[in-house]
């Protein structure tokens, strides 16, 4: 079989599971395992079709689908395959997982849910497949209309409801760039097919308005930071395995875009246009990990995580492409392979830790970590599996993780050299410290997710009753556990892959990105450096062993079990360190930038004379955009609408005299006055 | 031609004073009757045979059905008249009269010369007084008189310019004046029942 047998077998697969939606709620337990096998089989379509693409090359054919726009063209070239081969790994962990998980809704509009499961999977290879305008926009469209129906799944909830509005207005102010940017495209080319734009034959302004539209509208869908504020409200209230598909894989849709047009219909443009994205990827990195650590809703957290990953990506792409315009082929290539890597990675450990958190709430039935703890006792394969995303997240040797945020920490080594000027070289040392800081703070805000939920005791009744949950789901959880730690100990095939992804491109080089040594990551030039994987292990093994035999030298350990000792009374749950404590040094370290509002009440009737008193805390922290930029626009627009609201008075009378005059001023003006 | 012209503006000016419904319906049916006369008058001058199948159908439908419709209605809303209408009877004759004016105007302005210059300038004339009592009445029957009013003004336009349009075209016209009054006369006759009044003002709490 060839690739193009397999794109059409993934086309039917999504869309026989997408009928499903026909079926309600009835039959819903033959309907989960028919329609997310379908799923799944879909997504083991789109990985081998991805495959044969990198074995056999691009692959261009008509779609059978007419349009009033002229031939409809999908084009799968070395890119597009990357991004093909990310969603089928997420997709299929997620499908898998969501056989186990999606029981919790069975019954009413069951089947909406996994047939728009299959019709969003469709959608997203759909975005990444075409390669026509009017297309891309309808399956753009599509993606974020079934992504806005499964977040308001739940609809019940006033919460939820919400959330998808700001997700959806979001969205269509996002898709409104992205189409003026393909309009402007459309109208120099002359043709809306992706293979005639070209960057090059513009002029400088148009130029500058398309980058402009095309970052501003796939950063708002990436949820970069300040077009953010619909990713953390949308991506927790939706089910699980969906927020594990939309936080792994679609957001990564927008970075393929912006590869599309940076790579391929722009190419290499102004110093600027790499230094606003560098900008916006730091703010992105930092505020986010920020406002991850304050958080103490999992699957918010992980949520903010996401902006936080975003910005690592775009680190890369900005440094990318200042290197591009510089003339820097060979540092381009490795600040594009890291985000590339990077996307990848992502896809893969925020799938699982989405997965992990999803077992935790079907078995807690609550998101909230003050209310988790000691689970790893209850759910020790969750834990386990939990523990490698998070430790992956948080960039630790030698998982995946640590591989491309060592190559973008590389990019940005070098960044300095690249560019010009005392502002820019400090600016360039500043990122580098930034992203180390941001590493920091993802590690402590993972050491708090796993550690509070997980560790210690449990810190309410439904903690203390969790269960492991089904096979099924730790399955999935398994396998991207097992890639994060094969993508970190051999990095080789993923970085071979993105160096004939990137060999499409140019003005960038990523060929040397392999070098003859043995499991290692090194490029020539001026500045040779290199990663070599079994030296790394190498460290490790040595310190754990060192740490084993100085444990061993210094006192033989024994095994004592037995309660905790708090001077003589019984250790309760209460005494243990909170989450939000656990928060609270870094709080008060970014209080300039977090400016939390305490409350405490105490209540002074003495309930136990021991203790004296019971407080009750509460902390609240300001999201700095939100106040500054949303609320603003949400001001003005009442307002306007306050106004508009006059000329609409109701009355008929009135409505006619509009007509009459505008009647009676058409006719003035055109007798000329 | 002119005579006629002058007594369908006379007609419009007249509807623009009266405020008791029953009135209003015999002047638009009066009103009608020109029209067809005219419609007559037109199929004579230009011996088209399709002239004096539309004169019919104005009788039937204008001059008949319509009025027919009407006066039932009103049958039904005795205690209803156009008591405070938002342009009263004085200013709505001025401002017809300065419609009228425009209406000369705007001809002259833009068909410097023409033939049928009475004509056209009576249907435009017409239409917009037509408008402005749609406008300036609060009674549900006015409103439909001002409707009805407005259609004349167009086919009058459109006897006076092309002489005549095609059979097929007029069929159109009349039965969408034809419907549009059904619906309008049923829908008034619900108004009556839903708030024991046909003043349009009342749909204002439609609004949220």
């Amino acid at each position: 079989m060839v690739a193009v047998d397999w794109y059409y077998l993934m086309f039917v697969f999504f869309f026989a599971g997408g009928l499903s939606v026909f079926f309600g709620g009835r039959h819903s337990g033959k309907i989960n395992y028919v329609a997310h096998g379908l799923a799944a089989l879909g997504c083991l379509a789109t990985i081998l079709c991805a495959i044969f693409v990198f074995r056999q090359g691009a692959l261009e054919f008509p779609l059978p689908l007419s349009l009033p726009f002229g031939v409809m063209t999908a084009r799968v070239d070395l890119l597009a395959a990357f991004f093909l081969l990310l969603i089928g790994v997420g997709g299929l962990a997620a499908s898998v997982y969501a056989m186990g998980y999606s029981k919790e809704y069975y019954g009413n509009r069951y089947g909406l849910m996994t047939g728009l499961f299959n019709v969003f999977l469709l959608s997203m290879v759909m975005v990444i497949t075409v390669s026509h305008v009017a297309a891309f926009v309808i399956a753009w469209e599509v993606m974020s209309i079934v992504s806005f129906l499964l977040v308001n799944f739940e609809y019940e909830k006033p919460a939820n409801t919400r959330a998808a509005f700001v997700y959806i207005v979001m969205t269509h102010v996002g898709t409104i760039f992205i189409i003026s940017a393909f309009l402007l495209l459309t109208v120099a080319a002359g043709s809306m097919d992706f293979i005639r734009f070209d960057g090059s034959a513009l002029s400088a302004t148009t130029r500058n308005i398309v980058f402009l539209c095309a970052f501003v509208g796939f950063g708002t869908k990436a949820g970069m930071i300040p077009l953010h504020i619909w990713l953390p409200q949308a991506h927790p209230v939706a089910p699980s395995h969906i927020s594990a598909l939309m936080s792994g894989v679609m957001i990564k849709t927008a970075i393929y875009g912006m590869c599309r047009f940076f790579l391929d219909f722009l190419g290499a443009g102004p110093v600027w246009w790499g230094g606003l994205i560098l900008a916006i990827a730091i703010l992105s990195c930092v505020l986010g990990v920020l406002y991850a650590l304050m958080e103490n809703d999992l699957k918010r957290l992980l949520a903010y995580s996401s902006v936080e990953n975003i910005g690592i990506m775009l680190l890369g792409i900005g440094s990318g492409m200042i290197f591009m315009s510089k003339g820097e082929p060979l540092m381009a290539g490795l600040s594009w392979s890291a985000v590339l890597y990077h996307a990848f990675n992502h896809a893969v450990f925020k799938s699982l830790l989405f997965m992990g958190a999803g077992a935790v709430l079907q078995s807690t039935h609550t998101k909230d970590i003050e209310r988790l703890g000691g689970l790893i006792k209850k759910m020790p394969y969750t834990a386990v599996f939990f523990l490698v995303g998070a430790a992956t997240i948080a960039a630790l040797p030698p998982l995946n993780g640590f591989i491309s945020e060592w190559l973008t920490f590389q990019a940005l080594f070098l960044l300095p050299q690249a560019v010009s000027g005392v502002a820019a070289k400090l600016a360039g040392m500043v990122l580098i410290a930034l992203l180390g800081l941001t590493g920091a703070l993802a590690a402590a805000c993972f050491v708090k997710a796993f550690g509070i939920a997980f560790l210690a005791k449990p810190r309410s009744l439904r903690a203390e009753n969790a269960q492991e949950v089904s096979y099924i789901m730790l399955a999935p959880m398994a396998g991207l556990a097992v890639l994060c730690v094969l993508l970190g100990v051999w990095p080789q095939g993923m970085i071979t892959l993105i160096s004939s992804v990137l060999a499409d491109f140019s003005g960038l080089h990523a060929g040397e990105l392999l070098s003859a040594n043995w499991y290692s990551i090194a490029f020539t030039g001026a500045n040779a450096g290199g990663l070599s994987i079994p030296l790394t292990i190498g460290i490790l093994l040595i310190g754990v062993l060192i740490a084993v035999g100085l444990s061993h030298l210094y006192g033989s350990p024994r095994t004592i079990k037995g309660e905790t000792w708090t001077c003589g009374i019984v250790p309760t749950s209460h005494m243990q360190y909170t989450a939000t404590g656990f928060s609270g040094p870094i709080r008060r370290v970014f209080h300039s930038v977090l400016r939390p509002q305490r409350e405490t009440i105490v209540d002074e009737i003495d309930t136990n004379h021991y203790f004296g008193r019971r407080l009750s805390y509460q902390v609240a922290i300001t999201y700095v955009f939100n106040d500054m930029v949303y609320r603003p626009i949400n001001r003005t627009i009442l307002l306007t609408a306050r106004f508009m609201k006059t000329i609409q008075a109701g009355s008929l009378q009135l409505y006619i005299g509009y007509i009459m005059a505008v009647t009676v001023l058409v006719l003035i003006w055109n007798a000329g006055w | 031609m002119n005579l006629l012209t002058v007594l369908l503006l006379f007609t419009a000016m007249v509807l623009s004073r009266v405020s008791n419904l029953r009135t209003a319906v015999k002047i638009l049916l009066f009103q009608s009757i020109m029209v067809t006369v005219a419609c007559l008058q037109a199929g004579w001058n230009t011996g088209e045979a399709h002239m004096y199948i539309a004169a019919v159908l104005t009788v039937l439908i204008k001059a008949g059905l319509i009025p027919f419709a009407l006066f039932r209605v009103v049958k039904i809303l005795r205690r209803e008249r156009e008591a405070n209408p938002i342009l009263g009877p004085t200013n709505s004759f001025v401002a017809s009269a300065m419609l009228i004016v425009m209406a000369y105007w705007l001809i002259d302005r833009q068909l410097p010369g023409v033939l049928s210059r009475d004509a056209l300038a009576a249907s435009v004339s017409l239409v917009l007084i037509g408008l402005l009592l749609i406008m300036t009445r609060r009674q549900a029957v006015m409103q439909i008189i001002g409707l009805i009013t407005m259609e004349n003004g167009l086919y009058l336009l459109g006897l006076s310019v092309t002489m005549g349009l095609p059979l097929v075209i007029e069929l159109g016209i009349f039965l969408d004046v034809l419907v549009a009054v059904v619906v309008l006369v049923i829908l008034t006759y619900r108004l009556k029942l839903s708030f024991m009044t046909t003043d349009t003002s009342v749909l204002k709490k439609l609004k949220g």
